[in-house]
């Protein structure tokens, strides 16, 4: 009964450790430059758009971490730990999420330029100018129920909400220009709430499980599940511009990143957002493939 | 079926991002399971040695089990960051529970008249815990680790949440760009890691058995 076993165990475990090491192994050269995305089709086009351009205008090692729980409230513990260094944000998230003003500017250039100040000052974050377009929220409603009730704006939705069931991310029902406040100020009184995942709305207003829904206002497949958007009457959402932020501690080392990404100031509009988010959500490209596409057709990889 | 196929093609058109997230989860797992089975086993020892302790670090280990991996990560964030730190962190606690166990029913579950026989031959405790109580609480310890390594490659989806990668990226990928194939993709080979590596410590578990019956 010799204790060869143990010699199989101890080398089992070594193996383990080794290719634990070695695939665990992450570089932390001064050269490497992380960015990051929020976990939805348009934040991966705007980081695979940046991730392109960077690799394309610099010579830093440009890595694309995956964070697929990376709302805001992940992503800026992270960026100001410094595990990650770049990602694209919207400026009523940042307003109201992280600088917790209670406060809506309804200008979007003010917006921006509040802040990108309060980011400076609080957080030596850098707001780089915008990409161009304004997602903010919405509601949608399908337009075959919106033309029978006659629903155009959301004060028409307030007149016949109870006979209507209502659906959103859990996130929704948490923030401040959420559920809650959008209730109040238009007298909503939903037949049903329920929360569920971003994706998993579309199928549900298919399904008839909701008829309601808020929505992106760049979101592609608004188009492809025939729904309307009604119109915010009371301008109740506050605008959300998406720009890329950056560490300043990298700006400070490596400012052709920051020369790069200004590049992209006001390339994407609305129209245009809505095409690619479309194209990955319906066509099933490759986000990397349309981010390929949108830079070439600007010229940018030449 | 030509759904499948579609499954099979996406898996042929990404391979790189497939060939990427596959060796990531196979790391994560495999470092998760070497720390768990590193502090798992020794800890089933300890507390089959001072059975007062049993219950309570049992109890402590179960409690863990059960906090969501998601709160977890939530209030870790600050202190763990993101990447593969806090994910290593999570597969540990909740591996940690089945191994302990196990390596402690494997070895209070020794016949006392064979411990009583060795101690008679004049077997010191050491003696007695490599040849004796470890050899036949092996069957029990190694289905102990089998539970954890299955569990933890299925939970090591989780990881791609905060950022560590692996076949989780694909599957919530395919769930936020409305990709089924994806999703599936990611599932299948997530299952196919799962059921290979409990295969191959079906194998070693055979030969080590009868390795310790010579």
């Amino acid at each position: 009964m010799k204790i060869n076993f143990l010699r199989m165990i101890t080398f089992t475990l070594v193996l383990f450790m080794m290719g634990g090491l070695v695939f665990n192994a992450e570089g932390n050269a001064s050269n490497r430059v992380v960015l990051a995305s929020k976990p939805f089709t348009e934040s991966y086009l705007l980081t695979e758009i940046m991730v392109l351009l960077l690799q394309h205008d610099t010579n830093l090692d440009i890595e694309y971490k995956n964070i697929e729980g990376g709302t805001t409230s992940i992503l800026h513990p992270a960026i100001l730990r410094g595990d990650i260094d770049i990602y694209p944000e919207y400026t009523g998230t940042a307003w109201q999420d992280v600088l917790k003003k209670e406060n809506i500017v309804s200008d979007p250039q003010e917006l921006f330029n509040l802040v990108q100040a309060e980011y400076e000052e609080q957080f030596q974050l850098n707001w780089l100018p915008p990409f161009g377009f304004n997602d903010t929220f919405t509601l949608a409603i399908k337009a075959d129920l919106a033309d029978k009730l006659n629903i155009k704006t959301y004060s028409d939705l307030a007149k016949v909400s109870n006979q209507l069931n209502f659906g959103a991310e859990p996130d929704f029902f948490e923030r401040k220009d959420g559920f809650d406040n959008l209730a109040q100020t238009y007298g909503f009184d939903f037949k049903n709430t329920r929360q569920m995942a971003i994706a998993l709305k579309y199928p549900a207003i298919l399904s008839g499980e909701v008829d309601v829904i808020n929505a992106f206002s760049t979101d592609g497949l608004l188009k492809r599940y025939d729904m309307v958007i009604l119109q915010d009457d009371k301008n109740f959402f506050p605008s959300y511009l998406a720009a890329p932020i950056v560490r300043n501690a990298l700006l400070e080392i490596h400012p052709e990143v920051g020369e790069s990404l200004k590049k992209l100031a006001g390339l994407i509009d609305e129209t245009l957002m809505i095409d690619m988010n479309y194209q990955v959500d319906e066509e099933k490209k490759d986000p990397q493939m349309v981010a390929r596409e949108f830079l070439a057709n600007q010229g940018l990889l030449e | 079926m030509s759904f499948i196929l579609s499954v099979f093609r996406l898996m042929v058109e990404r391979k790189t991002l497939i060939y990427e997230t596959l060796l990531q989860h196979i790391s994560i797992s495999l470092t998760a399971v070497l720390f768990i089975a590193l502090v798992g086993i020794p800890l089933g020892i300890l507390i089959s040695r001072h059975p007062k302790m049993a219950t309570p670090i049992i109890y402590i280990t179960g409690v863990l089990y059960t906090i969501p991996v998601l709160a977890l990560f939530g209030f870790m964030i600050p202190i763990l960051g993101i990447g593969s730190r806090p994910t290593l962190f999570a597969l540990f606690i909740y591996g940690l529970l089945p191994l302990v166990r196990n390596t402690h029913v494997g070895i209070t579950g020794v016949d006392r008249s064979i411990i009583e026989a060795a101690r008679g031959m004049g077997s010191t405790p050491s003696q007695l815990l490599w040849n004796i109580e470890l050899p036949l609480a092996l069957p029990v310890i190694i289905a102990g680790l089998r539970t954890v390594v299955v569990m933890t490659i299925s939970v090591a989806t989780i990881a791609a949440f905060i950022g560590a990668g692996g076949l989780g990226v694909l599957i919530f990928r395919g769930i936020t760009t409305y990709n089924t194939q994806l999703t599936v993709a990611g599932s299948i080979l997530v299952a196919v890691l799962a059921v290979g590596a409990d295969g191959i410590l079906g194998f070693i578990e055979k030969k080590l058995l009868q390795k310790i019956k010579v």
